[in-house]
């Protein structure tokens, strides 16, 4: 199992750098949207040998026109040549409505069946198998996520990026139960976990953060995960603001220890 | 089925409904998004900017505007904002949205308005894995008066200086001005 924290800036990636230099973490996983008008050999060549990770986040492939993503596709082609990462995931949601930014990702219908022709054209695009990320469901729509996911990746040959909290939050906010991600026949070896909290609005309403330390029950959920479903390939422990590093540094010794202590053989 | 969440629908929307507190939140995101940086605009604008920030939405939404980088300029011209360092701060604001929204091969983006010609502001995407995005304000010598409330350029590859292919932007909606 490799454990790795993702960097979306020059700050983060230097937190896991001193996490790669202290043993605490394997590999990083890149936000290639803030980095993919780089060169792709500078930033491999920065990296030196590390194993990384491509994770991307505005790529808006339900959104945009086709031409528009194929530059995107073919940018992103590069540094998956280049870099040899371990695996490339993306977000399954929606960016843009009639042809206008949306303030947040919003999720999909689940019941549109049509998003497989979109998302097997992505993973044609970008010529590698892609990973897609469980969404932090804020209600009830959410509900047929696992479904959704289980033919989807019967009909196309995308991969679950499992994110742990996300499917905590969403569990919490009335979308899919955990457990039927446990019981369902997707693969979760590549995972995510982070922190999450409250909203300003609603009280009852959680939100994916990324902004503070995981929650006792994000724990308990990876601890489930790993007993039934043994250790995943990759985990990245997920943070997104600065100056958190020794809070972040005790999150990765508590998911490498429950990965060693926790898992089905 | 998704829509942009108006101001106008979630005032219709019953309140501690799920449906309203996430459109709420989509809304306080791109409150936010607008005027959390712009704190002489907040100033100029008075304590409750709830109403003014719904009342634009509202109109940004009916004339079509695709709520990106520029939002911040027409937000601007919705409140009759004239002073140059008002100026300064919206186009700051609008190439720090531009910065956080791409994802292409564009590395950097040049804006300057009328309000202050001298003025440019250059949002600049990572330069490397070490040196992170960032917003830069300098002084540009001006040849001739802007034709255009906004002009910009955009570049891909490391900034090293302006060129001269400026693109007008053109405001979509019309000013309402807000009351000192």
């Amino acid at each position: 199992m490799l454990l790795g924290t993702n960097v979306t800036s020059a700050a983060n990636l230097r937190d896991g750098e001193r996490f790669f230099a202290a043993g605490l973490v394997d590999f990083h996983e890149l936000l290639i949207d803030n980095f993919v008008h780089l060169d792709p050999n500078a930033v491999a060549r920065r990296l030196a040998d590390r194993p990384v990770g491509l994770h991307i986040m505005v790529s808006r492939f339900l959104d945009r026109d086709r031409d528009e993503l194929a530059r995107l596709g073919n940018r992103l082609r590069r540094f998956v040549r280049t870099l040899r990462p371990i695996y490339v995931s993306d977000h399954l949601g929606h960016y843009e409505v009639d042809g206008r930014l949306l303030p947040e990702l919003v999720e999909v219908d689940y019941n549109d069946r049509s998003l497989f022709t979109a998302i097997a054209r992505w993973q044609d695009m970008l010529a590698c198998t892609l990973l897609l990320e469980n969404f932090p469901s804020g209600s009830d729509n959410g509900r047929g996520q696992v479904e959704f996911f289980e033919e989807l990746t019967r009909q196309v040959p995308v991969l679950p990026l499992f994110d742990l909290s996300n499917a905590v939050i969403a569990e919490k906010n009335g979308g899919a139960v955990t457990e039927d991600w446990l019981c369902s026949s997707l693969p979760l070896s590549a995972c995510h976990i982070s922190g999450y909290r409250t909203s300003a609005v609603d009280p009852d309403l959680l939100i994916d953060s990324h902004d503070c330390a995981i929650a006792e029950d994000s724990w308990r959920f990876l601890s489930e995960t790993l007993s039934r479903r043994g250790a995943p390939d990759t985990l990245v422990v997920e943070r997104d603001v600065q100056g958190d590093t020794e809070n972040w540094a005790a999150d990765l010794r508590q998911a490498r220890r429950l990965c060693l202590t926790e898992s089905r053989p | 089925m998704i829509a942009f969440p108006s101001p106008r629908h979630v005032r219709d929307l019953a309140s501690g409904t799920r449906e309203h507190t996430l459109a709420s939140l989509a809304l306080r995101t791109l409150r936010r998004d607008l005027l959390g940086r712009c704190e002489r605009l907040r100033d100029r604008l008075g304590k409750d900017t709830t109403r003014c920030f719904g009342e634009f939405v509202d109109v940004a939404l009916a004339a079509g505007h695709p709520m990106d980088w520029t939002l911040h300029l027409d937000f601007g011209v919705f409140c009759g904002v004239d002073e140059p360092h008002l100026w300064d701060e919206l186009c700051v604001a609008a190439a720090r949205r531009w910065v956080r929204s791409s994802s292409c091969g564009e590395s950097w983006l040049a804006v300057s308005c009328a309000a202050s010609p001298d003025r440019v502001v250059v949002g600049l995407r990572a330069r490397s894995l070490d040196d992170g995005p960032a917003v830069l304000r300098g002084s540009q010598r001006v040849r001739s008066h802007l034709d255009q409330p906004f002009r910009y350029q955009t570049g891909e590859g490391p900034f090293t200086e302006l060129g001269t292919d400026w693109r007008p932007y053109r405001p979509r909606i019309p000013r309402q001005g807000v009351p000192r």
